[in-house]
Formats: structure tokens, C-alpha cells, sequence
């Protein structure tokens, strides 16, 4: 017989040896034996009970003591000297010698190297390490690669560091915890800086010369928004925000409106009265914090503003835009209903959902101009799934079902190369470790992991350990089976040296460099080297072949990743010094300074793109206050010499961009790029229907070139109840309309077009929506429930240079039991129709022409 | 149904005693390897339960306490068995049963024998008493990976013993 290589063999050979019949209770035969025994546990209650009754006695005695205040002190001198006799009598001693005083790294948290393996030891060390020598690069890098345990502890220095530009990246993590919102250590080092810097930051006053870096903008002494008041309750004043939120159409308050700086702490978040008015209080100082806002039927949206301790920020107004809503249900493959499964956009102000018992799930808040949203589901007994789904139009909803499949337990030894298995190496199974589904194990002592939960398909399986050349290999796990062995065994690495140099050839010192990649696997590896006097350093645990990606950073250097050939005697990685780019905003008329302003930059659309820089860049801006209108990129790190799109915003003028805008030397006399912004012009139209009847609530859409593809960088206005809107604010490049409205295809146009030679606005005429419905069959003709069919214009039919700048319209439903499907809100003229696995896998497509009004009938496999 | 035994009501102590019972056999089993001592073990761990059951405090925890007696009482019994039977009958006794089955199986009972109790007892309760991760998990008041891991490790011994014994190929 040969042994079945079944997964599950094992199992049914266990299950056989099982010795003689299941054992029968039998309480009555027990009794009789064991009357005794009841009789004590009857009497014991029965003396529990008594003594139980006389508690309460014991409690309203207890009350009445201690509802005299002398009585109060008394017993508290009482208890207070009867722990200082139990403490002294412990201790051998009447009072505790003084401790010394502690150093710089004892004061650190303590470790419990006991208790931890050998790579979370070494992790630990090396966060102690740059704990010490106030390393926050280091500390952050370390943040990002570390284990979750590591991270935490990195975390908890990084808040004792109190660097401001630890904030950006514990926040990320902050937003991900899981556990109780007390307990989240990224929270806690958030508040920590944020509690240092406000204790650093002097008082307000005029400075001589402005503060032009980001992070601490120079300050004006009184602002205008904010106020110092006195809490008549409290011995201190407030620290806060307080001020209304609107719906942006219609500008009516929104009452019941969610407004907090953390989703979970009511401390730190208040609900909108019936006037849309909230006061936000128990927030921490800070120079940009992030304050979310949610209401039913809104699009989630995120703020950043200026927090000063024991003042109110007043006048923060906060205009909803209308939004849309996804449903659905999480089952099994069979249709069973799965609970307790979270299921959450990747989008930060959405907050996730969890299934009930029917598999249930509506996540409010969704923007129906995003393209796309993703849509994550977790849950402890399947793998994590993730789909991708287009919004509908606001105020619909759009279904989305989830199947959760089976995963397979992958397991198996690590061994090196001589045999022997492998404690402490890493073993992980995506294709970067910083994926959001990464799934990692550590072997134990006998070279063992297990990756529980795993999905089917192609499976990146990659190994780490210190001493052994990098492991990535591809396996397919076939559905149907619960368990898969899968042996892996380290190479004897290849030590590759490496030098770092600028790009005069000079050797750069002190450069941190990490592998970023290795054959396609990212974040795999943990270690950090550090370029010498030479620039040299060692990368021990190199392979002998493949490519390898490496990322160089550090202060003053602006590094990029950089991809080698393994099996070459040495590698050379180039970096460039560092730079900013320093502006001066001015009024285009009279030549002022513009004293507030706010700054977005993104890649270049001329010539080499450059990215690396924060997202708040490019998302929400920056903002500027200084009275000579000066800012600079601060701490970015963004290469001397390259080229960035860069936008400035300013109330009453508008926006500017000037592309390309080059990063300088960093300098104390800069030659500043000087934007001019002209004053706000006014642009009125109108919105109307085929008839000629105005639209109310049509939203205008104004975008740049470059913006075709980032919807939520356009600047939108609302149409009133006479279909007017007016344009303000926007920049000379912000050439394209995109016009929506409940009911009515999208109309995408140029900003030209509102140009009117009488006094009199510009028409825009909205055509009625489209429809679309049909049937999905297979092969054999049998109904496909549970798939997508999503119809996606592109293009624009007819205007070649509209063609090129039209945005993504997408809609889309899942098929029915019976395999139908219904669409509305359809964009008109010629259209993509895709029909898509659950997933999201293309499965078809076909052309079809919709008309205004009208209802199309588009089938699959019905031939 | 705890909380009313514990106040004395004995035919919820019933309910609990035909509730537990043959997870309790099973666990005394796994450190005993023989069913009727292991059924003798519980029958005396259900008399200390009786006899203590006034003065638990968390009702939550009646599960992992019951579990507790019961491993006091099984390895009371072999240790006191340990004490009374010669070296030569307490190996016949403790060592698997009679491989009734054929070689094949008796060599399975005999890595599952050669567990630490720590393994052997989530072994016995998964595949004899056919409990899964979670009931195994509720019932010791432990966390549920603890049980997978537990359960994956002993797995892993008892094939390697059954490799270096031959098994199944010959």
C-alpha cells in the first residue's frame, strides 16, 4: 500500500483508532452513587444565599459612612495608612530609596526579551537603538517594515520623540486599528507629539521673518477664526473647532451630521444640531489636523485644519456633497449567509460595515463622481476578498454582493541548505508585505509555518531569514483541497556589496538603504543598511541571481528605488541631494502678498514625472499663512532639479498653476517662484433639460487635463432652483465641464462653451438618462446569477479633442437569480457594455448605443 | 443552567453533568488511555464539581473549570495507578489498546499515545469526539488559533512517527 497523498489522509487514519462507543451519561445512575455530593452542593447554596443576604446590609452601611464627608477622610486616612504599613512590612523598609536617574535609553519602555523571539528581538534592539540616537527616519522606517509587535513599540518612541513628521505616517496607522480605541498605541503617539509640539510652539507673535516651511507655518498673533474663550464649567479654556455643516446644493443645514476627529472617541467627536452647528472640543493642538465628517446620504468627507490649545477655531464650514450607498450580502459559494464578516471601502472616512446573521451589509457616503471604489471583505474563516465596483449616481444605491471561497491552510517546513530546518525565518504569501491581505508566519523551532486561510489560484509564497538568501516562489493551489505541504529551502546567500553616490560620482555617507523588491516581492525583507564613510555597505542575504530593488533614503538625499541584476560583483545606487521648491503668492493686480493660501502639487505633465512626496499634497493641499505670501515643500525630500504641477488657491482670487514649477537647492535666499493669482472671475450659466426647463441640483464640474482621472480633485458648483450656477475660483487650466444631474445622461463639455456674447449665461442642455436591461445565460442556456454588468463610456462620440479628456462614467448591476439585470442613469451614444465575474474579472463586452430616455436591451450568451 | 446548579438545583446540575460527560471521558481518556479508568476519573470529577460548585465565581468559566477537575482527577488516578500496577502490566495498560483494526491502526494509537498530554488531549477531543476548533477552544477557555496550532503541531508529530515506523507503505 502506498502511502495516499491526500491532504486529509492523516484525518481518517486518526479517526478510525477511535476506542469503543461514544460514553453514555447516565445522571441517575451517578445520583445514586453519588447522593452526598448534591446534598453538599444543596447545603452550600443554601449558606452562599444566607451570606449573600446580608451584603446588602453590609453595602447601605457602607453607603450611609461614607455619605458623611468626615467620616469620607477618615476612612480614607485609614486605608491610606494601612497600605503604607502593608507596603513597608512587604518591603523590609519604611521608605523606598531614590531611584537613580534614568538615561536617555533606560527611560525607554521596558522590554521583555523573555517573552520574544529572536527577529522581534532584533527589532526591538534596533528600535531601542534609534530610540536612543533619536533616529525618526529610522524609527519610521522601521515602522513601515517592522512586525505588528515592533511596530506598536516603535509607535510608543516615536510618540516619546515628539517629531511632527512621525504624525502623517502613524496616522495611517491609527486609522487601522482594530482593538479598542483606548488601547491604540498609534493614537496614543499621535497625541503624544501633538501634546509636545503644541508645549514647543510659543506663544503667538508677529514673527520678522516668516516660517516657510509646511510643517510650521509662520503665524499671524490674533486670527481672525479663532477666539480664546473661557468655559464658565471648566478651569481651562476649550481647545477645538466649532462650526456648521451644509449641503453644498442646496446650502441647508445638515442636522444629525457625524463630526469627529476620531471615528470611535465621542470625547473627541459631536453631532450637528438642527441648524447643522457643532462645537468640537478635547481636540489635541496641532498645526493640520484631520477632522471627518459623515451624515446619511452624503459623501464622507475629511478636513484638515488648524487646532490651537485653549482656543476655538469658529467659522469652519463644511459643505456635503450628495452621495451614494453600496449593499449587498456576504455568502459562502453555496448562498449561505456569512455573519460577522467586515466589509469596508478603502476610502478613510467610510466606516465598515459588519454583516449580520443574513450576510447583510450598506456602507453610506460613497462619491458618485470616484470611478472606482474597491471593496474589502475580511473574515477569520475564509480569505480576504476584495472587488472593485463603480458608485451609482447619488442618492442611489448600488448592490454588490460578496462570495467568501474557502482558502487552503498552507503549511511546510523551512530548511537551509544543508537539510536542516530553520527557526525564526519569515514566511509570507503576497506579493508585498505591506499589502493589506498579507498573511505571515514565523517558523518554529523545528522550521515550521503555517498560512492559514489562503487564497486559491497563484500563490506568491516568499521566505526570509537573516543568515539565507531571499526566497519568492509561485505555486497554484487547486480549489478542493483544505491543506497544502509546501517544503521550502533557503540558498547560501550571495553577499552583495554596494556603493552609494550622488550624481557627481561622489560617495554619499549615511544613506539608509532597504530592499524594496525582490523578483517581484515587495517590503519582504526588514533590514536597514546604512552607507559608510565610502558609501559602501553589505547586503548579507543577497541571492546569487534574479533582480533586486533597492531604496535609498535619508536626510538630504531624495532618493528613488532603483532595480539590479543579481550575480554582479558589486551594485552602484545613485541618489540626488535633496531640494525644495520655494514660492512667493501674489495678488496679480497690486503686487501684495496674499497672507493665506493653499498649495497642491502633483507630477509634472511635462517631461519626467517625480513622485514620492505626501498625499496631503496632492489631496487636500497645504495651507499657507504668511503675511509675505512665502511657503516652501519643507521636509519632502523631492529631487533638486525635478519638475512638479503645482496649484495655488486663494479666497476671492483664482486658482493658479504653473507646471513646470523646478525643485531649487535648499537655501536660505532662495529664488522663489512667484505665483500671481488674478482676481475671482465669475462665470454664470445655466442647466436646463431638452425642453428648456431648469434642473435643479445638476452638479458642474470644472477639471485640467491632468485631472481627468482624479474626479475628487475637480472643483464642482451646484445649479439652484432656476438651473444657475456660478463658476469662481478656478484656474486658467481647468478647461473641461463634466455636468451630471439625477435623471439626465452626463453632459461633458468645455469651459468655452459658457462664454456668451450678450449678457445673458450659457445653456447647458442635459439629454434624459438611457437605460439598460437584459440576461446573462451560459452555454447551455442556464440563467448566470451573481454577475456584473457594467456599461463605462470613455470617450466622447463625436469631439476628438473632448474624446481625449472625457471622464470615466460607469454603472453597474448584478445579475438576479434569473440571470436578469436592470441599469438607469445610462450615459448616451455608444458604450462599452463588460459583463464581470463577482470579483471583477472581465468576462465580456460588447458595443451598444444608448438613446436619451430609452431602454436598451443588451443580452449575454443568449445566441 | 450553571448558575441554577449552583444554587443547589440538582436537575440542572443533570443537564450539565449529560452535557459535559463524554467530553470529560474523552479528556481523561487522552491522559489515561484506557476508557474505563477514564470514565471512572470523571465520575469522581463530576463529585468534586458537585461538592464546589457553590463557590464558583465566573459561571462563564464552568467549562474550563469543570476541565481543571477533570485532569486533577485523571492524573490522580495515574499517578495512584502508576504507584499500584508493576512497570511490565502498566505499559499493556497505558500504551494503546489491542490494534483490534490490523498493525496499521495500532501504529496510529501509538503516536497518538506518544503526544505530549498537552497535544493528545485536543487530538482525542477533535477526532473522537468529533469537536471542532471552537468547542474544543470554549470548552478549555482558550483562544481558538491556540487549538489550531496546538492540533496542527501534534498532526505533525504523529506523521513524522508513523514515517519513521513505515507507515503506511509496504
Amino acid at each position: 500500500m502506498v502511502r495516499p497523498e491526500r491532504a486529509d489522509w492523516l484525518d481518517k487514519v486518526i479517526a478510525k483508532t477511535v476506542p469503543g462507543e461514544p460514553p453514555e451519561p447516565d445522571f441517575a445512575a451517578w445520583r445514586r452513587a453519588h447522593a452526598e455530593a448534591l446534598e453538599a452542593l444543596a447545603q452550600r447554596a443554601q449558606r452562599k444565599t444566607q451570606s449573600q443576604a446580608i451584603a446588602p446590609a453590609a453595602i447601605e452601611l457602607g453607603r450611609r459612612i461614607m455619605k458623611c464627608p468626615i467620616s469620607k477622610l477618615a476612612v480614607a486616612a485609614i486605608l491610606a495608612v494601612g497600605i503604607f504599613v502593608l507596603v513597608s512590612h512587604l518591603t523590609g523598609r519604611k521608605t523606598a530609596p531614590p531611584e537613580a536617574e534614568p538615561t536617555m535609553a533606560e527611560s525607554a519602555p521596558a522590554l521583555e526579551p523573555r517573552e520574544l523571539d529572536s527577529v522581534f528581538q532584533d527589532e526591538l534592539a534596533q528600535a531601542k537603538a534609534l530610540y536612543t540616537q533619536r533616529d525618526v527616519a529610522g524609527l519610521l522606517s522601521l515602522l513601515e517594515t517592522g512586525q505588528y509587535d515592533t511596530k506598536m513599540k516603535v509607535a510608543e518612541y516615536l510618540g516619546e520623540i515628539g517629531d511632527g513628521s512621525a504624525l502623517s505616517a502613524l496616522q495611517s496607522f491609527a486609522a487601522q486599528w482594530q482593538g479598542a480605541p483606548d488601547a491604540n498605541p498609534f493614537q496614543k503617539a499621535i497625541d503624544g507629539i501633538e501634546e509636545r509640539l503644541a508645549q514647543l510652539q510659543p506663544t503667538p507673535l508677529e514673527s520678522a521673518e516668516p516660517n516657510i516651511t509646511p510643517a510650521e507655518p509662520d503665524t499671524a498673533p490674533a486670527e481672525p477664526n479663532t477666539v480664546t474663550i473661557a468655559s464658565s464649567a471648566l478651569s481651562r479654556p476649550l481647545t477645538g473647532a466649532s462650526g456648521m455643516v451644509l449641503d453644498k446644493l442646496t446650502q441647508e443645514p445638515i442636522a444629525g451630521a457625524f463630526v469627529g476627529y476620531r471615528l470611535s472617541d465621542p470625547n473627541t467627536s459631536a453631532e450637528t444640531d438642527a441648524s447643522g452647528r457643532f462645537v468640537l472640543t478635547g481636540l489635541p493642538p496641532s498645526e493640520r489636523l484631520y477632522i471627518s465628517i459623515i451624515a446619511q446620504g452624503y459623501v464622507s468627507k475629511r478636513i484638515v485644519t488648524r487646532i490651537v490649545r485653549d482656543q476655538l477655531t469658529k467659522g469652519v464650514l463644511i459643505e456635503l456633497d450628495r452621495g451614494s450607498r453600496v449593499e449587498g450580502r456576504v455568502t459562502d459559494p453555496a448562498g449561505n449567509p456569512v455573519a460577522g464578516a467586515t466589509v469596508k471601502t478603502f476610502y478613510f472616512t467610510n466606516r465598515p460595515a459588519i454583516t449580520g446573521p443574513d450576510g447583510h451589509f450598506e456602507i453610506d457616503g460613497l462619491s458618485p463622481v470616484v470611478d472606482v471604489y474597491s471593496l474589502h471583505t475580511t473574515h477569520p474563516d475564509y480569505p480576504a476578498a476584495s472587488l472593485r465596483f463603480a458608485p451609482g449616481a447619488a442618492g442611489q444605491s448600488v448592490q454588490q454582493d460578496v462570495v467568501l471561497t474557502p482558502g487552503v491552510d498552507v503549511y511546510g517546513q523551512v530548511t537551509d541548505p544543508n537539510d536542516q530546518p530553520l527557526a525564526g525565518a519569515t514566511v509570507g504569501n503576497t506579493a508585498s508585505k505591506a499589502m493589506w491581505n498579507c498573511i505571515t508566519s514565523r517558523t518554529d523551532a523545528e522550521g515550521w509555518y503555517r498560512l492559514e486561510n489562503v487564497d486559491v489560484g497563484e500563490l506568491v509564497l516568499w521566505a526570509v531569514h537573516p543568515r539565507h538568501a531571499l526566497h519568492v516562489q509561485r505555486v497554484m493551489l487547486a480549489q478542493g483541497r483544505s491543506e497544502e505541504q509546501i517544503d521550502i529551502q533557503l540558498q547560501t546567500p550571495a553577499p552583495l556589496p554596494c556603493r552609494v553616490i550622488d550624481e557627481a560620482g561622489e560617495p554619499v555617507p549615511g544613506v539608509y538603504v532597504v530592499v524594496h523588491e525582490y523578483n517581484g516581492v515587495s517590503n519582504l525583507d526588514e533590514a536597514r543598511y546604512t552607507s559608510d564613510a565610502d558609501g559602501w555597505f553589505v547586503i548579507p542575504n543577497a541571492p546569487s541571481e534574479g533582480t533586486i530593488r533597492l531604496n535609498p533614503y535619508g536626510a538630504g538625499i531624495s532618493g528613488e528605488t532603483q532595480r539590479f541584476e543579481l550575480g554582479q560583483d558589486e551594485c552602484i545606487v545613485v541618489v540626488r541631494r535633496a531640494g525644495r521648491i520655494y514660492g512667493r503668492v501674489v495678488a496679480d493686480a497690486a503686487g501684495e502678498p496674499i497672507p493665506e493660501f493653499t498649495v497642491k502639487l502633483t507630477a509634472t505633465a511635462v517631461g519626467e514625472r517625480t513622485y514620492g512626496y505626501r498625499a496631503l499634497w496632492n489631496r487636500e493641499g497645504v495651507t499657507f499663512q504668511s503675511r509675505q505670501g512665502l511657503f516652501d515643500t519643507g521636509e519632502e525630500d523631492l529631487p533638486v532639479g525635478a519638475a512638479f504641477y503645482m496649484t495655488v488657491f486663494a479666497q476671492g482670487y483664482d486658482a493658479l498653476t504653473l507646471d513646470p514649477v523646478l525643485v531649487q537647492p535648499i537655501s536660505n535666499d532662495p529664488n522663489r517662484t512667484e505665483f500671481r493669482l488674478p482676481a475671482a472671475t465669475l462665470t454664470a450659466g445655466v442647466v436646463v433639460d431638452a425642453q428648456g426647463n431648469p434642473i435643479e441640483g445638476a452638479t458642474v464640474a470644472v477639471y485640467a487635463k491632468s485631472e481627468r482621472w482624479e474626479p475628487t480633485h475637480w472643483r464642482k458648483f451646484g445649479a439652484d432652483a432656476s438651473g444657475v450656477f456660478v463658476i469662481s475660483g478656478v484656474s486658467d487650466d481647468q478647461q473641461y465641464l463634466f455636468v451630471t444631474a439625477l435623471g439626465f445622461a452626463p453632459h461633458c463639455g468645455l469651459r468655452s462653451e459658457l462664454k456668451t456674447t450678450d449678457s445673458r449665461p450659457a445653456r447647458i442642455v442635459l439629454e434624459a438618462a438611457a437605460g439598460a436591461f437584459g440576461i446573462v445565460l451560459d452555454e447551455q442556456g442556464r440563467p448566470r446569477p451573481g454577475l456584473r454588468v457594467e456599461v463605462a463610456k470613455t470617450r466622447d462620440d463625436n469631439d476628438e479633442l473632448l474624446d481625449q479628456r472625457y471622464p470615466v462614467v460607469r454603472r453597474s448591476a448584478t445579475t438576479d437569480e434569473n440571470g436578469y439585470y436592470e441599469l438607469s442613469e445610462l450615459p448616451v451614444g455608444r458604450c462599452m457594455v463588460y459583463l464581470k465575474s463577482s470579483s471583477g474579472e472581465d468576462l465580456r463586452s460588447k458595443w451598444a448605443t444608448f438613446a436619451p430616455g430609452q431602454t436598451t436591451e443588451v443580452n449575454f450568451g443568449d445566441n | 443552567m450553571v448558575q441554577a446548579a449552583r444554587r443547589g438545583d440538582a436537575e440542572a446540575f443533570g443537564s450539565l453533568y449529560q452535557r459535559h460527560y463524554a467530553t470529560m471521558v474523552w479528556l481523561a481518556y487522552s491522559i489515561l488511555l484506557d476508557r474505563n479508568l477514564a470514565e471512572d476519573a470523571v465520575q469522581q470529577a463530576f463529585v468534586k464539581a458537585c461538592e464546589k460548585l457553590a463557590d464558583l465565581k465566573r459561571v462563564d468559566r464552568f467549562s474550563a473549570w469543570l476541565t481543571q477537575i477533570c485532569r486533577n482527577e485523571a492524573y490522580q488516578l495515574a499517578r495512584s495507578r502508576r504507584r499500584s500496577v508493576p512497570q511490565q502490566a502498566r505499559e499493556s495498560t497505558c500504551v494503546a489498546e489491542p490494534a483490534a483494526e490490523g498493525p496499521d491502526l495500532g501504529l496510529v494509537k501509538e503516536a497518538v499515545a506518544q503526544l505530549a498530554p498537552m497535544y493528545r488531549e485536543i487530538v482525542v477531543l477533535h477526532y473522537y469526539n468529533r469537536m471542532d476548533y471552537r468547542q474544543i477552544a470554549q470548552t478549555f477557555g482558550i483562544a481558538g488559533h491556540t487549538v489550531r496550532g496546538r492540533l496542527f503541531r501534534a498532526r505533525r508529530q504523529i506523521e513524522r512517527t508513523l514515517r519513521k515506523n513505515g507507515f503506511p507503505e509496504r
